[in-house]
Protein backbone atom coordinates (compact mmCIF):
# COMPACT_ATOMS: atom_id res chain seq x y z
CA UNK A 1 0.00 0.00 0.00
CA UNK A 2 2.52 2.63 0.97
CA UNK A 3 4.89 1.71 -1.82
CA UNK A 4 1.86 2.36 -4.45
CA UNK A 5 1.29 5.87 -2.41
CA UNK A 6 4.99 6.30 -3.18
CA UNK A 7 4.80 5.66 -6.80
CA UNK A 8 1.94 7.70 -7.00
CA UNK A 9 4.38 10.75 -5.89
CA UNK A 10 6.15 10.37 -9.02
CA UNK A 11 5.17 13.42 -11.38
CA UNK A 12 4.61 10.11 -14.71
CA UNK A 13 2.86 7.77 -12.54
CA UNK A 14 0.44 10.50 -11.11
CA UNK A 15 -0.11 12.07 -14.72
CA UNK A 16 -1.62 8.21 -16.44
CA UNK A 17 -2.99 7.47 -12.82
CA UNK A 18 -5.36 11.09 -12.91
CA UNK A 19 -5.71 10.41 -16.70
CA UNK A 20 -7.77 7.15 -15.77
CA UNK A 21 -9.03 8.40 -12.78
CA UNK A 22 -10.34 12.07 -13.96
CA UNK A 23 -13.51 10.97 -16.69
CA UNK A 24 -14.93 8.58 -14.58
CA UNK A 25 -15.28 11.07 -11.74
CA UNK A 26 -16.73 13.62 -13.87
CA UNK A 27 -19.11 11.25 -15.18
CA UNK A 28 -20.46 10.19 -11.63
CA UNK A 29 -20.56 13.71 -10.74
CA UNK A 30 -22.83 15.38 -13.57
CA UNK A 31 -24.93 12.01 -12.95
CA UNK A 32 -25.39 12.96 -8.65
CA UNK A 33 -25.26 16.41 -9.53
CA UNK A 34 -27.94 16.27 -11.95
CA UNK A 35 -30.39 13.70 -9.45
CA UNK A 36 -29.44 15.70 -6.58
CA UNK A 37 -30.66 18.96 -8.17
CA UNK A 38 -34.05 17.90 -10.13
CA UNK A 39 -34.58 16.15 -7.07
CA UNK A 40 -34.08 19.77 -5.17
CA UNK A 41 -36.33 21.53 -8.02
CA UNK A 42 -39.17 18.87 -8.70
CA UNK A 43 -39.47 16.48 -5.71
CA UNK A 44 -38.71 18.10 -2.89
CA UNK A 45 -41.69 19.63 -0.87
CA UNK A 46 -41.67 23.67 -0.24
CA UNK A 47 -40.40 25.15 2.75
CA UNK A 48 -43.73 25.57 5.26
CA UNK A 49 -41.87 29.01 6.45
CA UNK A 50 -39.71 29.77 3.30
CA UNK A 51 -41.74 28.51 0.58
CA UNK A 52 -39.47 27.89 -2.42
CA UNK A 53 -36.66 30.04 -1.59
CA UNK A 54 -34.89 26.92 0.47
CA UNK A 55 -34.33 25.28 -3.22
CA UNK A 56 -31.18 27.33 -3.30
CA UNK A 57 -29.55 24.93 -0.53
CA UNK A 58 -29.15 22.39 -3.62
CA UNK A 59 -26.07 24.94 -4.77
CA UNK A 60 -25.40 27.33 -2.01
CA UNK A 61 -24.62 24.03 0.70
CA UNK A 62 -22.32 22.14 -1.51
CA UNK A 63 -20.55 25.73 -3.08
CA UNK A 64 -20.05 26.52 1.01
CA UNK A 65 -19.11 23.52 2.24
CA UNK A 66 -16.45 22.46 -0.86
CA UNK A 67 -15.23 26.23 -0.02
CA UNK A 68 -13.96 24.53 3.68
CA UNK A 69 -12.84 21.42 2.64
CA UNK A 70 -10.75 22.71 -0.25
CA UNK A 71 -9.04 25.22 2.24
CA UNK A 72 -8.38 22.12 4.58
CA UNK A 73 -7.39 20.34 1.85
CA UNK A 74 -4.93 22.72 0.89
CA UNK A 75 -3.22 23.35 4.13
CA UNK A 76 -2.91 19.41 4.73
CA UNK A 77 -1.27 19.25 1.55
CA UNK A 78 0.68 22.40 2.38
CA UNK A 79 2.60 20.59 5.66
CA UNK A 80 3.46 17.63 3.78
CA UNK A 81 4.62 20.11 0.74
CA UNK A 82 6.78 21.75 3.66
CA UNK A 83 7.67 19.10 5.40
CA UNK A 84 8.34 16.41 3.57
CA UNK A 85 9.41 18.35 0.06
CA UNK A 86 6.89 16.50 -1.93
CA UNK A 87 6.65 18.26 -5.34
CA UNK A 88 2.73 16.72 -5.87
CA UNK A 89 1.85 18.07 -2.81
CA UNK A 90 3.16 21.73 -3.58
CA UNK A 91 1.17 20.87 -7.08
CA UNK A 92 -1.92 20.07 -5.12
CA UNK A 93 -1.99 23.08 -3.04
CA UNK A 94 -1.55 25.52 -5.99
CA UNK A 95 -4.37 23.14 -8.31
CA UNK A 96 -6.58 23.78 -5.59
CA UNK A 97 -6.54 27.21 -4.76
CA UNK A 98 -9.03 28.16 -7.62
CA UNK A 99 -11.79 25.64 -7.68
CA UNK A 100 -11.85 26.80 -3.83
CA UNK A 101 -12.02 30.69 -4.79
CA UNK A 102 -14.92 29.61 -7.58
CA UNK A 103 -16.76 27.92 -4.74
CA UNK A 104 -16.27 30.39 -2.45
CA UNK A 105 -17.65 33.14 -4.78
CA UNK A 106 -20.53 31.06 -5.40
CA UNK A 107 -21.40 30.42 -1.82
CA UNK A 108 -21.39 33.93 -1.29
CA UNK A 109 -23.47 35.27 -3.74
CA UNK A 110 -26.34 32.21 -3.54
CA UNK A 111 -26.13 33.00 0.42
CA UNK A 112 -27.04 36.62 -0.83
CA UNK A 113 -29.45 36.05 -3.15
CA UNK A 114 -31.08 33.35 -0.36
CA UNK A 115 -30.92 36.33 2.28
CA UNK A 116 -32.83 38.58 0.51
CA UNK A 117 -36.27 36.37 0.56
CA UNK A 118 -35.55 35.19 3.96
CA UNK A 119 -33.68 37.89 5.65
CA UNK A 120 -35.06 40.79 3.68
CA UNK A 121 -31.19 42.13 2.93
CA UNK A 122 -28.61 40.81 0.59
CA UNK A 123 -25.70 41.13 3.31
CA UNK A 124 -25.37 41.81 6.68
CA UNK A 125 -21.77 42.31 8.74
CA UNK A 126 -23.00 38.78 10.58
CA UNK A 127 -19.83 36.27 11.47
CA UNK A 128 -20.64 33.62 8.90
CA UNK A 129 -20.91 36.05 6.36
CA UNK A 130 -17.80 38.26 7.12
CA UNK A 131 -15.83 35.01 7.80
CA UNK A 132 -16.99 33.15 4.57
CA UNK A 133 -15.35 36.53 3.16
CA UNK A 134 -12.14 36.50 4.88
CA UNK A 135 -11.99 33.25 3.20
CA UNK A 136 -12.32 34.32 -0.38
CA UNK A 137 -9.47 36.79 0.63
CA UNK A 138 -7.28 34.05 1.61
CA UNK A 139 -8.04 31.83 -1.90
CA UNK A 140 -7.33 35.45 -3.30
CA UNK A 141 -3.82 35.73 -1.69
CA UNK A 142 -2.87 32.26 -2.41
CA UNK A 143 -3.76 32.59 -6.29
CA UNK A 144 -1.89 36.09 -5.82
CA UNK A 145 1.19 34.42 -4.39
CA UNK A 146 1.65 31.46 -6.65
CA UNK A 147 1.57 34.17 -9.67
CA UNK A 148 3.99 36.66 -7.82
CA UNK A 149 7.35 34.21 -7.20
CA UNK A 150 8.68 33.56 -11.04
CA UNK A 151 10.31 30.01 -9.15
CA UNK A 152 6.92 28.14 -8.80
CA UNK A 153 8.25 25.75 -6.32
CA UNK A 154 9.27 29.21 -4.08
CA UNK A 155 6.06 30.34 -4.85
CA UNK A 156 4.32 26.95 -3.48
CA UNK A 157 6.11 26.89 -0.33
CA UNK A 158 5.19 29.98 0.32
CA UNK A 159 1.23 29.93 -0.81
CA UNK A 160 1.54 26.39 1.46
CA UNK A 161 2.33 28.54 4.61
CA UNK A 162 -0.14 31.16 3.60
CA UNK A 163 -2.76 28.10 3.64
CA UNK A 164 -1.29 26.38 6.94
CA UNK A 165 -1.72 29.97 8.18
CA UNK A 166 -5.22 30.64 7.18
CA UNK A 167 -7.00 27.24 7.93
CA UNK A 168 -7.59 28.74 11.50
CA UNK A 169 -10.20 30.86 9.48
CA UNK A 170 -11.64 27.64 8.59
CA UNK A 171 -13.59 26.27 12.26
CA UNK A 172 -14.33 30.38 12.54
CA UNK A 173 -16.66 30.00 9.26
CA UNK A 174 -18.19 26.39 10.32
CA UNK A 175 -18.53 27.32 14.48
CA UNK A 176 -19.31 31.28 13.78
CA UNK A 177 -22.98 30.29 13.98
CA UNK A 178 -22.74 28.60 17.16
CA UNK A 179 -20.28 30.81 18.85
CA UNK A 180 -21.55 34.28 18.29
CA UNK A 181 -25.25 35.65 17.54
CA UNK A 182 -26.07 35.29 14.04
CA UNK A 183 -28.68 35.46 11.63
CA UNK A 184 -27.50 32.18 9.62
CA UNK A 185 -28.80 29.42 10.46
CA UNK A 186 -27.10 26.68 13.08
CA UNK A 187 -25.95 23.82 11.23
CA UNK A 188 -28.84 20.87 10.08
CA UNK A 189 -26.34 18.37 8.65
CA UNK A 190 -22.71 18.83 10.49
CA UNK A 191 -23.49 18.06 13.74
CA UNK A 192 -23.90 15.68 16.26
CA UNK A 193 -27.09 16.86 17.06
CA UNK A 194 -28.03 16.83 13.38
CA UNK A 195 -27.34 13.62 12.85
CA UNK A 196 -28.54 11.87 16.06
CA UNK A 197 -32.25 13.90 15.34
CA UNK A 198 -32.33 15.18 11.90
CA UNK A 199 -33.75 18.86 11.51
CA UNK A 200 -34.16 18.63 7.49
CA UNK A 201 -37.12 16.27 6.35
CA UNK A 202 -36.11 13.41 4.37
CA UNK A 203 -37.69 14.69 1.33
CA UNK A 204 -35.67 17.72 1.26
CA UNK A 205 -32.30 15.70 2.91
CA UNK A 206 -31.80 13.14 0.14
CA UNK A 207 -31.04 15.87 -2.54
CA UNK A 208 -28.83 17.43 -0.86
CA UNK A 209 -26.73 14.80 0.12
CA UNK A 210 -26.69 13.41 -3.48
CA UNK A 211 -26.28 16.57 -4.71
CA UNK A 212 -23.39 17.73 -2.09
CA UNK A 213 -21.34 13.69 -3.27
CA UNK A 214 -21.84 15.41 -6.55
CA UNK A 215 -20.16 18.35 -5.86
CA UNK A 216 -17.38 16.82 -4.27
CA UNK A 217 -16.51 13.98 -6.90
CA UNK A 218 -16.48 17.18 -9.25
CA UNK A 219 -14.24 18.90 -7.34
CA UNK A 220 -12.12 15.80 -7.60
CA UNK A 221 -12.04 15.32 -11.56
CA UNK A 222 -11.38 19.16 -11.99
CA UNK A 223 -8.29 19.12 -9.11
CA UNK A 224 -6.79 15.78 -10.66
CA UNK A 225 -7.10 18.08 -14.17
CA UNK A 226 -5.24 21.10 -12.95
CA UNK A 227 -2.75 19.13 -11.13
CA UNK A 228 -1.71 17.45 -14.41
CA UNK A 229 -1.82 20.47 -15.77
CA UNK A 230 1.14 22.26 -13.26
CA UNK A 231 2.78 19.02 -13.61
CA UNK A 232 3.18 19.01 -17.16
CA UNK A 233 4.46 22.31 -17.02
CA UNK A 234 7.16 22.00 -14.15
CA UNK A 235 8.11 18.52 -16.05
CA UNK A 236 8.69 19.94 -19.69
CA UNK A 237 11.95 19.52 -20.28
CA UNK A 238 11.71 15.38 -18.64
CA UNK A 239 11.44 12.91 -21.54
CA UNK A 240 7.92 11.49 -20.83
CA UNK A 241 6.32 15.40 -20.46
CA UNK A 242 7.60 15.76 -24.14
CA UNK A 243 6.26 12.47 -25.38
CA UNK A 244 3.63 13.23 -23.64
CA UNK A 245 2.60 16.62 -25.68
CA UNK A 246 3.91 15.05 -28.70
CA UNK A 247 1.49 11.83 -28.46
CA UNK B 1 -43.82 33.90 -1.24
CA UNK B 2 -43.42 36.65 -3.24
CA UNK B 3 -43.14 35.57 -6.91
CA UNK B 4 -40.71 37.43 -8.01
CA UNK B 5 -38.19 35.31 -5.85
CA UNK B 6 -38.17 32.82 -8.55
CA UNK B 7 -36.04 34.84 -9.95
CA UNK B 8 -33.33 34.44 -6.96
CA UNK B 9 -34.01 30.75 -7.34
CA UNK B 10 -33.15 30.32 -11.08
CA UNK B 11 -30.11 33.17 -10.72
CA UNK B 12 -28.58 30.75 -7.90
CA UNK B 13 -28.83 27.94 -10.36
CA UNK B 14 -27.46 29.55 -13.95
CA UNK B 15 -24.61 31.00 -11.41
CA UNK B 16 -24.00 27.43 -10.34
CA UNK B 17 -24.07 26.32 -13.83
CA UNK B 18 -22.06 29.06 -14.44
CA UNK B 19 -18.87 28.05 -12.32
CA UNK B 20 -19.39 24.25 -12.59
CA UNK B 21 -18.83 24.68 -16.84
CA UNK B 22 -16.01 26.93 -15.69
CA UNK B 23 -13.96 24.75 -14.11
CA UNK B 24 -14.88 21.84 -16.44
CA UNK B 25 -13.55 23.80 -19.04
CA UNK B 26 -10.69 25.45 -17.95
CA UNK B 27 -8.26 22.83 -17.35
CA UNK B 28 -8.72 21.35 -20.79
CA UNK B 29 -8.01 25.29 -22.37
CA UNK B 30 -5.19 25.37 -20.19
CA UNK B 31 -4.02 21.99 -21.32
CA UNK B 32 -4.43 22.99 -24.97
CA UNK B 33 -2.61 25.82 -24.57
CA UNK B 34 -0.10 24.36 -22.50
CA UNK B 35 0.32 21.07 -25.39
CA UNK B 36 0.54 23.79 -28.10
CA UNK B 37 2.98 25.70 -26.34
CA UNK B 38 5.50 22.52 -25.13
CA UNK B 39 4.97 21.25 -29.06
CA UNK B 40 6.08 24.64 -30.19
CA UNK B 41 9.52 25.24 -28.48
CA UNK B 42 10.21 21.26 -28.72
CA UNK B 43 10.11 22.26 -32.29
CA UNK B 44 11.82 24.90 -32.31
CA UNK B 45 15.11 22.95 -30.25
CA UNK B 46 14.75 20.23 -32.95
CA UNK B 47 15.62 23.31 -35.55
CA UNK B 48 18.37 24.71 -33.66
CA UNK B 49 19.81 21.29 -33.21
CA UNK B 50 19.87 20.86 -37.02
Amino acid sequence: MWTWFHQLASPPTFYRFADVLAPWLFGLAVLLIGVGVYGGLFFAPPDYQQGDAFRIIYVHVPAAALSLSIYTLMAVAGAVALIWRMKLAEVAVVAAAPVGASFTALALVTGMLWGKPTWGAYWVWDARLTSELVLLFLYAGVIGLNQAYSDPRAGARACAWLALVGVINVPIVHFSVTWWNSLHQGASILSVEGIRNPKISGDMLWPLLVSLAGFYLFFGAVWLRRMQNEVLWRERNARWAQETVAA
Amino acid sequence: MNPKYALFIWSSYALALAVVLWNAFSPQLRRNDLKRRLSESLEQSGDNEE
